[in-house]
């Protein structure tokens, strides 16, 4: 199940989203803006703070804190407002209901890698590892926000259930790009051609994958996990090349068509 | 403060109302013309809704109300194609009215411009069959007694207690931009069905809704709005000032109701501007702020106080 949809994820990457991706960027579409973050263009810019306000926060994390009992449900987002001392109706502010909470966990985790990218571990491992390639920085990276699903794992089917709603598909996929668009980032990835969407595009499938795969692992401390991540990753290396070549062979022939029209007098 | 909105409008004006048209309209003989009452003897008596003054304007809408009252919902019914009930619905059910477990207080509920109880009566319903609690309570306010006086003969029809403290339902002659009688932070939920349109301040209605709703409390409010799609909205708009005006003069035998209605409709901000209005009241908006019904013929506005 998990290769599958693994395959399913790159395929995606490759074709169709890249492109959306592309053109929401160059136009600043405000569509990119409704979620309440900021996607991630390009270079080292930073992760919008501004997702939530410190009322919204307090209840959806008061909220996910009742998943492990509750589950990624409305009982769960009831929960979360009492408990920040608001009324029943309260919960009419997140129109999503519990996918506001899945939401919530995508959104703050990527911001919180992004906060890790500054820190003194992430600089330490850096200086203490010579061979600290742009694979093991990714390896990395995975590992330290799948970690971060521990609390809610056994729940995450529920929410991988909500993220494919189509109401929220767009929602989660943006996110899902997000995440890979910050973990290149972190890497200085400096790449502008053709392999800037290859990369977001696997890595996105590689994570989501994994993900799920650790859904169901019941492996001491994940490691199965882990391993299963190494293996996708060391397919993406040869995936990753094949497209590369692609991308390679698809200039050249434009070139030529190019020049053999401008040998002919159009004027391109 | 005027109130009600669709359906309101989507009704006789028979000729009380247009006696008083004809009467205020002498007073602003220079104002400009939409309105023009076939039985007037005086060929300059016109005025147009958009240009009436503030103070008239209250009375005015009071005065059409008063003489629609009766027939408000079958012409609602006409007029939408009975799709003004599905949009009721939904927006009930979204909103989910009643306590939803033991260790919570019940909802006090206030449907402002809520005359007939359209509103009311289905959050009643709501919050007893669905959340299974009987001890939420709803206040229908209205500047209407028209309308209100409707309203209290449904509730005793269905059934409901009008009177006393712990009474389900009841209803308050009310300005809706001052609110009077309601206390500061005493209402989780209040909502406005097609009526916040015709409030002559809506941004002093904004801020009274404010005032008077619990920390938590929900702010939501159905309205027509503006259609997004262009192709959509041109038929919607062919639909809305020729079809419908032609039927309010068919049916009701008067053309002029239903031209105030699409012209302020019209009129009305589009969802991102009124979203705005609602933030700058102090709310803090549901997600994007608002929900389109039927290709953003309606919309649900949602602002919560924290």
């Amino acid at each position: 199940m998990a290769s599958k949809s693994s395959q399913r994820v790159v395929r995606q990457g490759l074709l169709g989203f890249s492109a959306r991706w592309k053109l929401s960027s160059a136009f600043q579409s405000p569509r990119n803006n409704l979620n309440g973050h900021r996607l991630n263009h390009g270079q080292g810019s930073a992760v919008s703070s501004a997702s939530y306000t410190p009322e919204q926060a307090a209840i959806l994390s008061a909220a996910l804190s009742h998943v492990p009992s509750q589950g990624f449900t409305d009982s769960a987002l009831l929960s979360g407002v009492k408990e920040a001392g608001y009324l029943d109706v309260t919960t009419n502010l997140f129109p999503q209901g519990p996918f506001d909470i899945v939401k919530y966990h995508l959104v703050t985790q990527r911001e919180r890698l992004s906060n890790y990218a500054e820190s003194e571990e992430w600089k330490d491992l850096q200086a203490t590892n010579p061979r600290f390639g742009t694979t093991s920085k990714i390896r990395t990276l995975c590992i330290e926000r799948l970690k971060q699903n521990k609390d809610v794992i056994r729940r995450w089917p529920e929410a991988v259930a909500l993220m494919k709603y189509p109401t929220n598909l767009q929602s989660s996929t943006s996110e899902l790009f997000s995440l890979a668009d910050t973990m290149w980032n972190i890497t200085g990835d400096k790449a502008v051609d053709v392999s800037w969407y290859t990369k977001r595009g696997i890595l996105s499938g590689i994570y989501a994958a994994t993900e799920v795969y650790m859904a169901q692992d019941r492996s001491d401390r994940f490691t199965n996990t882990w391993a299963f991540l190494d293996e996708r990753l060391a397919d993406s290396a040869s995936v990753g090349s094949t497209v590369g070549r692609v991308g390679q062979y698809l200039d050249y022939a434009r070139y030529n068509v190019v020049n053999v029209l401008r040998s002919k007098g159009v004027k391109i | 403060m005027n109130l009600r909105g669709a359906g309101r409008v989507l009704r006789l004006r028979p000729t009380r109302a247009s006696a008083l048209l004809q009467q205020q309209s002498r007073c602003f003989s220079g104002s400009s013309v939409r309105l023009q009452d076939q039985k007037a003897e005086e060929p300059t008596t016109h005025f147009g809704f958009q240009n009436v003054a503030e103070s008239l304007k209250e009375s005015k809408v009071r005065e059409v109300f008063d003489s629609v009252a009766k027939n408000y919902d079958t012409m609602n019914d006409v007029m939408s194609f009975g799709i003004h009930r599905i949009w009721k619905d939904q927006f009930v059910k979204q909103l989910n009215p009643g306590k939803k477990s033991i260790f919570s207080e019940p909802m006090t509920i206030l449907d402002l411009a809520g005359g007939t109880g359209d509103i009311a009566f289905r959050m009643l319903e709501h919050a007893r069959t669905v959340n299974g609690d009987p001890e939420t309570r709803v206040k229908v306010a209205d500047i209407n007694e028209e309308m209100l006086r409707e309203g209290m003969k449904r509730a005793h029809a269905l059934g409901y207690r009008t009177e006393g403290e712990d009474a389900p339902i009841s209803f308050l002659v009310q300005n809706g931009e001052t609110l009077d009688a309601i206390p500061d932070n005493s209402i989780d939920l209040l909502t406005i069905a097609f009526g916040i349109r015709n409030f002559t301040n809506k941004e002093k209605a904004l801020s009274t809704a404010h005032r008077v709703l619990k920390k938590g409390g929900v702010f939501s409010c159905l309205e027509f709005s503006k259609v997004d799609n262009f192709v959509l909205d041109q038929i919607y708009r062919r639909y809305s000032f020729s079809v419908i005006p032609m039927m309010g003069q068919l049916i009701a035998g008067d053309r002029d109701s239903y031209q105030y209605l699409v012209e302020s409709i019209v009129k009305f901000p589009s969802q991102k501007d009124f979203a705005g209005m609602i933030r700058d009241a102090g709310f803090q908006l549901a997600g994007k702020g608002w929900q389109d019904l039927t290709f953003g013929v309606a919309a649900i506005h949602t602002g919560v106080k924290l």
